[in-house]
């Protein structure tokens, strides 16, 4: 038997910021989850379990955000997405009625598939993280974490406390959900900064990724290029993104998910249906949303779409997968290295359903293609795997700074777009870090402080600066900045005497973290 | 569908004294706010280059000063070359350049930039006025495009909303 001739290692990084509104019956930006748990993570979910049903070997790395787990597990929310699939069968079941040809059988796709999801769902009660646990367990998954509230780290650097709880509630969190330290945490948005690797090793964590050029501007040029991961100093070990491999998948000119026989994601019936039609299924009854139910093809550059065609789109995710594993194959096999390269393909796991909608078959496809890997062909592994078998040898070295954002630093987050963020985020961290140091000497501040933690870790979200920048969604973004600011403002102000009830109330409206450690955002005793 | 509206939160209040923030935003920008007490309404912003120095800054290799007034309170700085250390003080003037220091910032090294050429700072975001820079050979600072303007899109964040 021959050894494969290359790695590649798929790294979905699955995240979405804390969305919980229970002071309203409805909340549109919950719908963000709901979207997601329907195209990205059921059926990401069906197909790992499918694969292994089959006999299938692979190995995935998963990355779960803490507050995209927080979200899953929450009861209020698992009970709102059922609302929101049962409207929406609603929706199918009326367009079956009233429509004919094309139109009537993507209806009943669309029914097809939202009920193949509910009865995924229901299986799990309505918890699939144990879903995802189970395939780790068994030995197809990697999972590993991110920072607590997805934290643009860099910007956080002068606040050490900070950068520490971010890294340790993620930590605590995935040891409840696994019981073990994770191997890997995944940077929010890939970002770095020299020193990171400290906490990191404190937390137990072996691995982190970075894009290429952090790699490639490291103290010493890394003489494997990309195809191998260095060593830090301190011995964490870090991947780089394969750019090639990103490209092939993201770019919006040549990346697979542009093709015309893939589902158009922007033609939506939300938009397309009459008022009087689509009313019913709205939010509000006028204020026009995706639906999720979409009949055209992305078609071409004009606004005339074919109807999709998901046999037709299907045979074409086989063709790109295809092509996908061919091309790396003939990168890996013109590599001249003293052991395997590795290509690292990390993405956000919601291009994979959601706005990519054949992502998971090509995912599919790709994984199936692996299992050539035996006759020279490419071994799918996890970045531990990896470790595992050449690991003793890396070379050492400090990555630069850097993120996967555009322009390849930390512009995306810190512009004339979001630059308010920062002076009152830090001064509350400031403020955080002495009400924690007193409540050492203080226990009945202890639970105050923790929510005030709380509060202050939610609008640290990487989403909110980078929501402002695009400018869309933007009003939502800031009002939940300010909102978790003066949420923390008030607990500081009236840290003596805030009313135990209306604590519990804050509480109750924001059960993550149950069991946070206050003293995380004490005084650094180093 | 609804958004409760909320009151803008009084941030100046939160910094209750004069104090100075230095961020690296890539090898060559810097974005640096301040916040001043209420009896000081105009003072020197002087970045020191810290290159080649102890991070101390005691002894800085080259430093250039704008004038700040109220109410602006952020600025955007280009520092061409990349990798450079650089550290911001807000300080009161004094004869022969010397400043009575308010509040210092952070050193911050910024990283690497592969292949550029050396040149002096300049300021692209901010009411500020230019007033000298050191050493007297290297070009003066001008006002250039701001950051708003780089053209920065994500497109790699797919599930923006």
């Amino acid at each position: 038997m021959s050894a494969a001739s290359g790695y590649l290692s798929l790294v979905l990084h699955a995240h979405l910021p804390y969305v919980r509104h229970p002071e309203y019956a409805e909340f549109y930006e919950e719908r963000w989850l709901f979207e997601a748990i329907s195209e990205t993570y059921l059926p990401l979910l069906a197909l790992f379990t499918r694969l292994a049903d089959e006999g299938v070997r692979y190995r995935l790395t998963l990355s779960l955000s803490p507050t995209l787990v927080a979200m899953l597990q929450d009861p209020l929310l698992q009970q709102r997405y059922r609302v929101h699939v049962d409207k929406l069968l609603d929706l199918c079941a009326a367009q079956i009625r009233t429509n004919h040809g094309q139109a009537q059988v993507l209806a009943s796709f669309y029914q097809d598939f939202l009920r193949r999801n509910q009865a995924l769902f229901d299986a799990y009660h309505g918890d699939i993280v144990p879903g995802f646990v189970r395939l780790a367990d068994a030995g197809y998954l990697e999972l590993i974490t991110c920072a607590a509230t997805h934290a643009y780290l860099p910007l956080w650097q002068q606040h050490p406390t900070m950068v520490r709880a971010q890294i340790e509630i993620a930590r605590a969190q995935h040891v409840a959900l696994t019981g073990a330290t994770p191997r890997g945490l995944w940077l929010p948005e890939c970002a770095y900064y020299p020193g990171l690797e400290k906490p990191l090793k404190a937390a137990g964590i072996s691995y982190f990724m970075v894009d290429s050029h952090a790699l490639r501007n490291a103290s010493e040029a890394p003489r494997r290029d990309t195809y191998a991961p260095l060593r830090c100093p301190n011995g964490v070990a870090v991947f780089a993104r394969d750019q090639t491999c990103s490209q092939q998948v993201w770019s919006a000119v040549n990346g697979y998910p542009g093709d015309v026989d893939y589902r158009d994601f922007y033609r939506d019936i939300g938009f397309d249906l009459p008022l009087e039609v689509i009313g019913p299924y709205l939010l509000d009854g006028h204020t026009r949303v995706h639906t999720g139910l979409k009949y055209h093809a992305v078609s071409g550059k004009t606004g005339d779409k074919h109807w999709y065609d998901p046999a037709r789109a299907n045979a074409k995710a086989v063709l790109h997968a295809q092509d996908f594993y061919r091309r790396c194959l003939v990168r890996v096999r013109t590599q001249r290295l003293d052991r395997p390269p590795l290509l690292c393909a990390p993405y956000d796991a919601e291009l994979f359903g959601h706005w990519w909608f054949e992502g998971p078959q090509w995912l599919e496809h790709l994984i199936r293609f692996s299992q050539t890997a035996h006759d020279n062909g490419l071994e799918l592994l996890t970045p531990s795997d990896y470790l595992a078998r050449h690991g003793e040898d890396l070379q050492i070295a400090v990555p630069s700074a850097g993120s996967w954002g555009e322009a390849g630093y930390h512009q995306v987050w810190l512009n004339p777009a979001n630059d308010w963020l920062y002076p009152p985020l830090f001064s509350a961290a400031k403020q955080l870090q002495a009400l924690a140091t007193r409540a050492l000497h203080q226990p009945s501040q202890r639970a105050l402080v923790a929510q005030a933690a709380r509060e202050l870790l939610l609008a640290q979200a990487s989403d909110w600066a980078f929501i402002l920048k695009s400018g869309q969604g933007d009003t939502y973004a800031r009002a939940r900045v300010e909102s978790q600011l003066q949420r923390f403002q008030a607990l500081a102000a009236q840290s003596e005497h805030y009313p135990p009830a209306a604590l519990a109330a804050l509480n109750a409206q924001t059960p993550i973290f149950p069991e946070l450690d206050y003293r995380l955002f004490a005084a650094l005793a180093d | 569908m609804e958004v409760s509206t909320f009151s803008d939160i009084p941030y100046g209040r939160l910094m209750r004294n004069t104090e100075v923030v230095l961020l690296d935003i890539d090898p060559e920008h810097i974005h640096v706010f301040w916040h001043l007490k209420p009896d000081i309404t105009a003072c020197i912003l002087r970045l020191h280059d810290l290159a080649w120095m102890d991070m101390s800054g005691a002894n800085p290799h080259a430093a250039f000063d704008w004038r700040i007034t109220v109410p602006s309170a952020s600025a955007y700085l280009r520092i061409p070359g990349g990798g450079r250390s650089v550290r911001v003080e807000l300080g009161l003037r004094l004869p022969y350049r010397r400043l009575d220091i308010l509040a210092r910032s952070e050193a911050v090294r910024l990283p690497v930039l592969r292949g550029a050429a050396s040149d002096a700072p300049v300021l692209l975001e901010g009411a500020l006025a230019p007033l000298f820079t050191f050493p007297a050979a290297a070009p003066a600072p001008s006002l250039s495009v701001a950051p708003s303007s780089w053209g920065l899109t994500v497109p790699d964040r797919h599930l923006c909303v």
